[in-house]
């Protein structure tokens, strides 16, 4: 019966329980036979023997006994493998009833616990990472339940650097025996006696994956091929895991990038709703992110510029790239003028799935545009009004009968002081210039080292004003230089001013030139464009009155007039 | 064609008023003014006896328009002389010639001629 059977059996009797068993029995005791057959038990198992002993008595007794996947450490070349088997001992009974034997029928189920073992393990790794994001976090909770599996001293992860002498540990779990380890580390220290590597070769990277020291002695194949399976389920996690983070770093920057452009980006999808903002759109709707995403384009730029921009929306749609200045509606009322991008975007059939909208506010450029002509037409104003002053000047100095010579000497010298008033006029952002830098600045052009005496409060005067003032006082110096208080060294020139208000409220400016020191003055025989310049000329733009008094002790030119417009 | 008649100058500037002036008493005009404040423009735009007018456009930054609106009431013609251009001048006025800064004497002579013309 048990011969032919291909159930393991083995039957043994007596004090010494001699081992009979049939050829299905054979690979159970491997190595063993044929030197195990007959033998006593204790001698064909030793490293069992006091642990099975107790179940072979019990059956001497007469008892029958049955253990599932029963746990025992079987000798194999020499070392220790765990082993699982489910079977029974069956007494084997005389005519007297007295058990003289038994008969095993047993059954290795190591296979199938280690193949469920290896199962439970790959389940609570799936169970563990399944909420985890971070590739080192997924390596590291790897690392621990293989280790605790394995019981062995540390388990780990490492990336071979291309000389292979160094690793870098991507998650290392220790159980505290051996210190934690972390970063670069040369490969030679991290592979102790007794410790199993697994290689690993992912995207052409060579990874590894280390079980340390065990106690419970050395790796097994299966061990090895639970080690390599785990290694390949963790390692394919953390790649996801990679490619997720490697997304959402991407997303970031682009978030990042786009929040800081004040170019308005949106990406909206072919239903018209939103999809992507960045911040600056947010701020131009005044809706937060929340309140864009997603929703449709009329409820977020408002009805009225929806209608404005659908046609040139439902191109973008149609797969036109557009660019376009546009004046649109904005929701605090009134428009914008607005420079607008629509990119569509397709998928790789071809189809629109959307587009991309690049918003600029142009209003600041228009506007500097249109300040630009403004200045370029005012320039030109400003232009045309100087040579029609310098062509004056060119009149009156080259007068009929005026000798030409002294008619240049005359028109050179006005157009340097009409330069120096311009000059005074640019320093001055020409918005206006002092009357005591005016006076000053034309004597120091027309009649340089000449005395002069000046006093008088700030008085602002507008450019035209500064200009006729400088020219009127020019006329004034060449007078004195020729005929008056600077046509000798002791004579000095006195001006002074003061601003005080009239009966009427009106602030008026009086302003006196007085010469001192001088020759005795003459009544001239006729008036030149110097008088004129100033009591018809000065005193019209000034609104005042201009008078020249030829006093023997020298020439007083009195100004009277409303305080000029400045600014 | 100009001999004779009294033509009221208005310009701000007082060189370019020297100039006008004399340019104008050279072909045998009368000038009245020169005004260069928009009041006192204004006030003889609107009473003096006047065969025409010349009229800078910008009068120490304010417009000239409402003296020539006067001037137009009354049936005075009148030109602009300004370093603007037509393109200073404000619509209604289009027919008014335009004397473009700096200008020759000449010129002067046609457009005041054009007027009578």
């Amino acid at each position: 019966m048990m011969l032919a059977s291909r159930f393991a059996m083995f039957i043994a009797w007596g004090e010494v329980f001699p081992y009979l068993y049939n050829d299905a029995c054979i690979p159970i005791v491997g190595a063993r036979h044929p030197f195990a057959m007959g033998k006593p038990f204790r001698e064909v198992w030793p490293e069992v023997w006091e642990e099975l002993s107790p179940l072979l008595h019990d059956a001497m007794q007469g008892r029958t006994s049955f253990h599932e996947n029963y746990p025992v450490a079987l000798e194999v070349d020499g070392e220790l493998a765990p082993h699982w088997y489910t079977f029974s001992y069956s007494p084997l009974f005389d005519s007297d009833g007295q058990a003289r034997g038994l008969l095993s029928i047993a059954m290795d189920t190591t296979a199938a616990i280690q193949a469920g073992r290896r199962q439970d393990v790959r389940r609570a790794l799936d169970d563990r990472i399944r909420d985890l994001s971070s590739p080192a976090d997924i390596a590291a909770s790897a690392a621990e339940l293989l280790g605790a599996h394995f019981s062995c001293d540390a388990c780990f992860f490492a990336e071979l650097e291309p000389d292979g002498a160094f690793v870098r540990l991507d998650g290392s779990w220790s159980n505290g025996r051996s210190p934690p380890l972390s970063g670069r580390q040369p490969l030679a220290d991290l592979l102790p006696d007794g410790a199993l590597s697994v290689p690993l070769l992912k995207e052409g990277v060579p990874h590894v994956l280390v079980c340390g020291h065990r106690e419970a002695g050395r790796w097994t194949a299966d061990d090895e091929a639970l080690a390599m399976a785990i290694g390949e389920r963790t390692w394919a996690a953390i790649g996801r895991a990679r490619a997720e983070e490697a997304v959402r770093e991407a997303a970031r920057e682009l978030r990042l990038l786009t929040d800081a452009l004040p170019v308005l980006i949106a990406y909206v999808d072919s239903d018209r709703r939103y999809r992507f903002n960045n911040k600056a759109y947010e701020d131009w709707f005044g809706r937060p992110r929340d309140q864009v995403a997603g929703k449709h384009l009329a409820e977020v730029i408002g009805e009225k510029a929806y209608a404005e921009l659908k046609p040139t929306i439902d191109r973008a749609l149609a797969g036109e790239h557009l660019s376009l200045d546009k004046k649109v509606p904005f929701r605090t009322g009134g428009t914008r003028n607005v420079h607008i991008d629509y990119v569509p975007r397709l998928s790789p059939a071809g189809e629109v799935q959307g587009y991309y909208a690049l918003v600029q506010d142009i209003g600041e450029r228009i506007r500097a545009d249109e300040h630009r002509q403004l200045l370029v037409n005012e320039l030109n104003h400003r232009v045309r009004n100087t040579l029609a002053v310098v062509q004056s000047l060119a009149a009156q100095s080259f007068k009929k009968g005026m000798p030409l010579e002294a008619g240049r000497r005359a028109f050179e010298a006005r157009l340097r002081t009409l330069g120096a008033a311009h000059n005074l006029l640019t320093s001055e952002n020409w918005d206006s210039a002092t009357l005591d830098q005016v006076v000053r600045e034309a004597v120091a052009v027309a009649a340089d080292g000449r005395h002069l005496e000046i006093s008088g409060p700030a008085v602002r005067l507008a450019p035209q004003t500064a200009v006729s003032i400088a020219l009127a006082m020019h006329e004034l110096c060449t007078n004195a230089l020729k005929y008056g208080a600077f046509s000798v060294p002791e004579g000095c020139v006195s001006v002074a001013w003061t601003v005080a208000d009239d009966v009427a409220g009106t602030s008026r400016l009086q302003f006196v030139w007085e010469e001192v020191g001088g020759p005795e003055v003459r009544l001239p025989t006729a008036r030149g464009f110097g008088s004129r310049l100033l009591e018809t000329g000065l005193a019209a733009e000034l609104r005042g009155r201009v008078k020249l008094e030829f006093l023997p002790a020298g020439l007083v030119c009195r100004i009277d007039a409303p305080l000029p417009a400045g600014t | 064609m100009v001999k004779g008649k009294t033509i009221l100058v208005v310009e701000d500037e007082a060189l370019v008023a020297m100039l006008l002036q004399d340019m104008l008493q050279d072909m045998g005009a009368l000038v009245a003014g020169p005004e260069g404040l928009f009041d006192a423009a204004l006030a003889r735009a609107e009473q003096d006896v006047l065969d025409a007018a010349i009229l800078d456009v910008n009068l120490n930054g304010q417009s000239s328009f409402p003296v020539a609106e006067a001037l137009r009431r009354r049936g005075i013609p009148y030109a602009f002389a300004t370093g603007y251009g037509q393109s200073g001048v404000e619509s209604g006025h289009e027919q008014a010639p335009v004397i473009l800064k700096p200008y020759t004497s000449d010129e002067v002579e046609r457009a005041v001629a054009s007027l009578f013309g």
